[in-house]
């Protein structure tokens, strides 16, 4: 009697599984920057990245040798697809593999991060708690990093000691997986981080820093409001992270204060606009308005515009069916790609006809009253840039409130 | 009429050689097809690899054509899979072949010797039967084994199916026809090949999480799609309504028409907005293999759903809970000889399943 092995004769099939779960993990992570996108989207690449990782799972074997050359030529998208493996691989070979390669490059991390966020809910007590447990205690900055990096994206409390950790970090990892531990105590809301998180607000470490900073405000504190005031002001890779804190964060007339300021200075326009986007106060709006008739910045303001009040200008044909844009080789900033050209004339007719519905000195998200807003609906079902402010906006709206991850995979149901 | 359950299969199609792996290739939007730029005009096809037909080195096969002779290969490949979990009792063999365009093509008792000699299964020969068909040739083949074991004349049939559509006689007729999908004919058929075997059985089986039933094919030329369907609905009473339908479609516009029609009239029998998956779009057309590998992919999505190691699949699930909690697929097939069936697939989940978060329930 005959016996082929039938998974042999489609190597060729294994290979393209690997190549396309990492070339459409690639489109997830583009997706999920774009303020534009829908959960729909992201959810319909997931659904085909795990059919992808469940037939690679399958035929691992033959699949292996592919994952192991795509990820010692590729980028974080291929190691991600190695790191599932790793992770839910029984021994620990695979994922030695791994952190050998992240120890060379640590523009890698992305890829990692996203499978350890991407493991079924139901596989957590067997496959992560006792990798953290060991990576939390092992005294390795790259694993101590992957440990905050795991609690992070799973939103799972560290139980660190911050008071243990260093005033000034020793090397550049050190201070990137401090700065990791700082963000951290803000996403989970840890306020017993605060002490720490003040003294590492004056770190040369811009990373530390800021994510101190950004922390601080985020437990409710003074002191790291200025710093994310000053961090808002001054062109840095963490500017606009810090005004859509900042503008949300302050009083009224200080944030309107931050806004003017921006605006004052021309090259600091996209700036001025995501502001007032954060600050989401109607009183604006004409300012706002002359800026769509911006070739350069018309999409960003007719994207403050829909952060605001909720219209959609592709709904309400409020916008240039011919990108304006295009003649002037405008470069969209990262992120804010692929929105309309918004129509600056029919948007003000439009604006006449529901402004009544907005009361000026008053902040608004998505058309509501930041404090009487949906927040759990919103980051739900919203578009990813309405997400992402609802998500902050909530996390501010209580100091215990844990901020929503919504780079989270939509479904974690299931298992490899 | 007792229930007929799906005990076992095994599949060999270009996309993959077991039901788990097509399936999720056919989620993740994985195709197979390649490009003929040679010779007037190229056309799209999409194969098994040549790798299969280096089985039986050496070994000459008098009695068969070219294509027999791929199509023999793929189905010693499939059964091969399976014959090791059959029982040990010989079982009749309903194999769906295709169409007898011209004499020679298709399964002859040559094809069905080097057949049982190389993968050892225990036919039981006079109660077998083949159906020249083609692609909606699983109806009546299926049809046949629900009769037999509705007889009580045994416990266990196989039901196959089995086509290849490379060979030069086939091809040229298609291209004769104008049904080749070809740059100036992009709604045409993409050929291509399939065996696939099904183990039916009055018993259900206990291992696995998912089981699944088939309701009796309705399959005739006197009959439309639209009609079929009817049938195969009037014949299942109070179900579930259908919670995706898997057609056998291969880009011919008349069949496209046809299922499009049929889940149109028979919508309040279906989830609102059902969808209807058509794997053609993936690995082509694979003739009277098609609806043996649609109850396949019905399976694997089941367990997907469903079975211990499951994935969430919000295609399937039911909207009547109260019925087993599960959405019955429909099976939809035409052939070029006119020839339309439909059948309803129903999944038996074991016990200790259910559809919530946390699945198993200790």
């Amino acid at each position: 009697m005959l016996s082929v092995d039938t998974s042999a004769l489609f190597t060729h099939l294994q290979e393209q599984h690997v190549d396309e779960a990492a070339l459409l993990w690639g489109q997830r992570a583009y997706a999920l920057k774009q303020v534009g996108s829908d959960m729909a989207r992201i959810a319909k690449l997931e659904r085909r990245i795990d059919s992808h990782l469940r037939c690679i799972k399958l035929h691992e074997s033959h699949a292996w040798p592919f994952v192991e050359r795509n990820a010692q030529e590729g980028d974080a998208s291929d190691l991600f697809v190695m790191s599932i493996l790793a992770l839910i691989a029984k021994d620990g070979e695979k994922f030695e593999t791994v952190l050998s390669m992240l120890r060379e490059s640590l523009s890698l991390l992305p890829g990692v991060a996203s499978a350890l966020g991407w493991l079924p809910a139901g596989t957590i007590e067997r496959l992560l708690l006792p990798k953290l447990r060991y990576w939390k205690n092992s005294g390795d900055v790259l694993l101590q990093h992957l440990f905050l990096l795991a609690c992070s994206v799973r939103r799972i409390t560290p139980e660190i000691n911050f008071s243990l950790m260093k005033a000034a970090p020793e090397s550049v990892e050190e201070a990137d997986m401090y700065a990791r531990a700082a963000r951290l105590a803000g996403e989970m809301k840890l306020h017993e981080a605060k002490k720490r998180l003040a003294i590492w607000l004056q770190s040369d470490h811009l990373p530390l820093q800021f994510w101190s900073a950004w922390s601080l405000v985020l437990l409710g504190d003074e002191l790291g409001l200025n710093r994310l005031l000053t961090l808002s002001l001054t062109p840095n890779e963490y500017q606009f992270e810090a005004i859509n804190l900042s503008a949300r964060r302050l009083p009224l007339a200080a944030a309107q204060d931050l806004v003017r300021s921006l605006a004052k200075n021309k090259t600091q326009t996209p700036q001025a606009i995501l502001a007032v986007s954060a600050l989401g106060l109607v009183d604006s709006m004409d300012w706002l308005h002359a800026r769509m008739s911006d070739p350069k910045f018309g999409y960003l303001a007719g994207h403050a515009f829909n952060m605001i009040t909720g219209i959609d200008l592709v709904r309400e044909e409020l916008y240039f069916t011919q990108d304006k844009s295009e003649d002037d080789e405008v470069m969209p900033l990262d992120g804010f790609e692929q929105l309309p050209c918004p129509d600056p004339v029919a948007i003000a007719k439009h604006w006449n006809t529901v402004s009544n519905r907005f009361v000026e000195k008053h902040r608004y998200l998505c058309g509501h009253r930041i404090a009487d807003m949906p927040f759990n609906n919103i980051v739900a079902s919203g578009l990813q840039g309405h997400r992402r402010a609802a998500a902050i906006e909530w996390a501010c709206s209580t100091v215990t409130r844990v901020l929503p991850n919504i780079n989270n995979k939509v479904s974690l149901d299931g298992a490899f | 009429m007792s229930p007929v359950f799906v005990q076992d299969l095994a599949l060999l199609t270009p996309l993959g050689g077991d039901a788990t792996s097509i399936y999720h290739s056919f989620r993740a939007g994985l195709s197979t097809f390649q490009r003929i730029e040679e010779g007037e005009p190229g056309f799209t096809f999409s194969a098994i690899p040549d790798d299969a037909l280096n089985i039986l080195p050496g070994r000459r096969l008098p009695g068969l054509s070219q294509p027999q002779i791929r199509m023999l290969k793929h189905s010693i490949i499939a059964l091969s899979e399976l014959v090791p979990r059959l029982p040990t009792c010989s079982m009749p063999l309903f194999l769906a072949g295709p169409e007898k365009t011209y004499p020679g093509c298709g399964v002859n008792s040559e094809f069905m010797q080097h057949l049982t000699h190389n993968t050892g299964v225990m036919l039981d020969y006079s109660a077998s039967r083949y159906f020249a068909v083609g692609r909606a040739g699983g109806f009546p083949a299926i049809d046949a084994a629900y009769n037999y074991l509705s007889s009580g004349a045994g416990e266990y049939a196989l039901v196959g199916g089995v086509e290849s559509y490379f060979d030069f006689r086939t091809l040229g007729r298609l291209n004769e026809q104008g049904k080749l999908q070809t740059d100036e004919n992009p709604d045409g058929v993409i050929p291509s090949e399939g065996a696939v075997f099904l183990l039916l059985s009055t018993q259900q089986k206990t291992q696995g999480s998912v089981t699944l039933t088939l309701t009796p094919p309705i399959s005739s030329a006197q009959y439309s799609l639209v009609e079929a369907v009817g049938r195969v609905f009037d014949n299942a009473g109070d179900i579930a309504h259908v919670g995706a339908v898997y057609s056998a479609e291969n880009g011919d516009p008349s069949f496209a028409k046809e299922t499009t029609l049929a889940c149109m009239r028979h919508q309040n029998r279906m989830i609102k907005d059902v969808p209807i998956l058509r794997p053609a779009a993936n690995f082509g057309d694979v003739g009277a293999a098609f609806v043996m590998t649609l109850i396949g992919l019905s399976c694997a999505a089941y367990n997907d759903s469903y079975g211990s190691d499951s994935f969430c699949n919000e295609e399937i699930k039911s909207d009547k809970p109260g019925q087993g909690g599960l959405s019955p697929s429909l099976i939809l097939a035409c052939s070029d000889c006119g020839l339309n069936g439909a059948l309803l697939v129903t999944p038996v989940v074991e016990l200790e399943y259910d559809r919530s978060s946390t699945r198993q329930i200790s």
